[in-house]
């Protein structure tokens, strides 16, 4: 389940940034990829959000340190939600 | 007490050797002695100001952690926010102290206040957010707010990176040499560099002697070379005096100078106001309107900007460099995608020099207006820089060297020539020097330089105040 949910954020994460090459990891963060910064990070959770029908504090997207945290949010809201 | 007077040198001195000798569990009540010391050794008002504030925003971060009730706890945040904030208005903008008599430059408090308040409102937020989840009692916090080395001028430190360093146990030998290694570059960044520039960017940027065309250009990027040494060498004092006491504090320039972007600089320049910023101001605005998509980060980025500008001093001087500043990232933002398309096209090394260039300039040009004295003094240079129809100075050694050495003299006008040659190979090689200056083993060579050049560059006559004392 989890590792099925890995793999359609890459796919928000390729789409957002229009580069099909991004690969993510657990440990992935803001350094790893060209156009994800504090500019655009907010846009990409919209995105996530939007994709999930799931919503983010503003604390949730603070604490995020790496797209590991992010996952398991995700992972998190969605067990809740059924 | 400056970081650049033998009086801070003694003082440090004392300080470590007493910190070394005595029992781990002694060590925090010393620091936060000696911090008290730092603070109040000219006046003792500026103590009772801080032990005030201490008790306050202590108490109340306790309250909030204690309160279940999700308003109650918003609401007592608000006021925590609400009386910092009101004491940097008091403070810093409409001078209380003057109006009892008390010269603000002379209250330790007032001239750290920018950088102590930031870092308080910080505490309550992060206990408001429960993320911090360390245990501290009212001696480490105290400790955190009035660590000496970061009083003045930070670097801003988030609690979660400070308390858990204050209980723990760690070797201090390797510390203490790269601590002394650091401060020593720190001096010299300040005393032989940045105050040796201090004169002659002062002189230049005066009305009746602004320069004209390549000239003009060549002050501004002196002054943001002066700035960078100036904040940068402070720093490197404040890192290293921590580090010799066992404290890793956050670095707060990873070599700015070399940014290809201005989203770049800003990642590299000033980082733990930055992140400061960041983390507070932008996502909470962006956060607030991103139902506007893309149009919240204009928005957050004009917001932030200003208040960054505001912290900085109140002037129109300070609102256009804020306003440049958000238009260049707003530009940047908007242009992104495009820009790394271009870059796919562009020789990798071409592109890097290029955008470098780019950078530095704009960046050179906003800084005209923190450096100058009006908004008509800012505006005169930056007309004069853009004097196409003079912009190549006729004769070189008059034109150029000798109106910015002030003198025709030809010693001085060596000396001029030896600063410029020195500054150069520290920016060359700065990553180099950095790797030397946080290697534990003592390169005695490197050591013998810098006191060397600070021995012969060394400004000693009349020393500069760092430029970031004013804020």
């Amino acid at each position: 389940m989890r590792d099925e949910l890995f793999i359609q954020v890459q796919t928000i994460f390729r789409d957002f940034f229009r580069n099909q090459e991004i690969e993510l990891t657990d440990t992935t963060t803001t350094e790893d990829i060209a156009l994800w910064d504090s500019l655009t990070h907010l846009e990409l959770m919209n995105e996530i959000e939007n994709n999930y029908a799931i919503h983010f504090t503003l604390d949730e997207i603070l604490d995020f340190k790496n797209v590991r945290d992010m996952v398991d949010c995700i992972d998190q809201k969605l067990y809740s939600k059924k | 007490m400056p970081f650049n007077s033998i009086s801070y040198i003694l003082f440090f001195s004392l300080v470590v050797t007493i910190y070394y000798l005595l029992n781990q569990n002694y060590r925090k009540h010393f620091l936060l002695l000696s911090s008290l010391f730092f603070v109040g050794y000219k006046n003792i008002e500026s103590i009772y100001l801080l032990l005030a504030t201490i008790l306050f925003t202590y108490y109340l971060a306790k309250k909030i952690g204690s309160t279940i009730d999700i308003k109650k706890r918003k609401y007592l945040l608000r006021l925590g926010v609400f009386i910092s904030i009101s004491t940097l208005f008091l403070f810093k903008y409409i001078d209380i102290p003057a109006s009892f008599g008390f010269d603000s430059n002379n209250l330790i408090f007032t001239l750290g206040i920018s950088f102590y308040t930031l870092q308080n409102i910080s505490f309550l937020l992060e206990v408001h957010s429960n993320r911090l989840k360390t245990e501290y009692n009212l001696i480490d916090f105290s400790v955190y707010s009035t660590f000496f080395p970061k009083f003045i001028m930070g670097p801003i430190t988030i609690p979660q990176d400070f308390l858990p360093q204050i209980n723990s146990d760690k070797p201090l030998s390797s510390n203490l040499t790269i601590g002394i290694q650091r401060i020593l570059l720190g001096l010299v960044k300040k005393i032989a560099i940045a105050d040796s520039l201090a004169e002659y960017v002062k002189f230049n940027f005066e009305k009746n002697h602004t320069p004209v065309g390549f000239t003009a250009l060549l002050i501004s990027y002196l002054f943001t070379i002066q700035l960078y040494f100036d904040f940068s060498g402070y720093s490197d004092i404040a890192l290293g005096s921590a580090k010799a006491l066992g404290f890793d504090l956050k670095e707060n320039f990873n070599f700015p100078l070399r940014s290809k972007s201005i989203t770049e600089f800003w990642r590299k320049w000033h980082i733990s106001l930055t992140s400061w910023l960041t983390k507070y101001v932008f996502y909470t605005v962006s956060y607030r309107f991103r139902k506007l998509k893309k149009a919240a980060i204009p928005i957050a980025l004009l917001v932030t900007f200003l208040l960054s500008g505001i912290w900085h001093g109140v002037g129109i001087c300070f609102f256009i460099y804020a306003i440049s500043h958000s238009l260049y990232m707003i530009i940047e933002y908007f242009t992104k995608s495009s820009r790394l398309e271009i870059s796919t096209k562009i020789p990798t090394k071409i592109h890097t020099l290029l955008s470098i260039f780019i950078t530095f300039n704009l960046v050179s040009l906003s800084f005209v207006f923190f450096r100058a004295t009006s908004i008509n003094n800012a505006f005169h240079l930056i007309k004069n820089v853009f004097s196409f129809k003079n912009f190549l100075p006729t004769n070189w050694k008059i034109d150029v060297f000798e109106h910015i050495a002030i003198t025709s003299d030809q010693f001085a006008l060596f000396n001029l020539f030896l600063l410029i040659i020195t500054l150069s190979l520290f920016l060359l090689f700065e990553k180099k020097i950095y790797s030397i200056i946080i290697n534990p083993k003592t390169n005695y060579i490197f050591i013998f330089i810098l006191i060397l050049i600070l021995m012969i560059m060394g400004t000693y006559s009349n020393p500069e105040q760092f430029i970031y004392n004013r804020f």
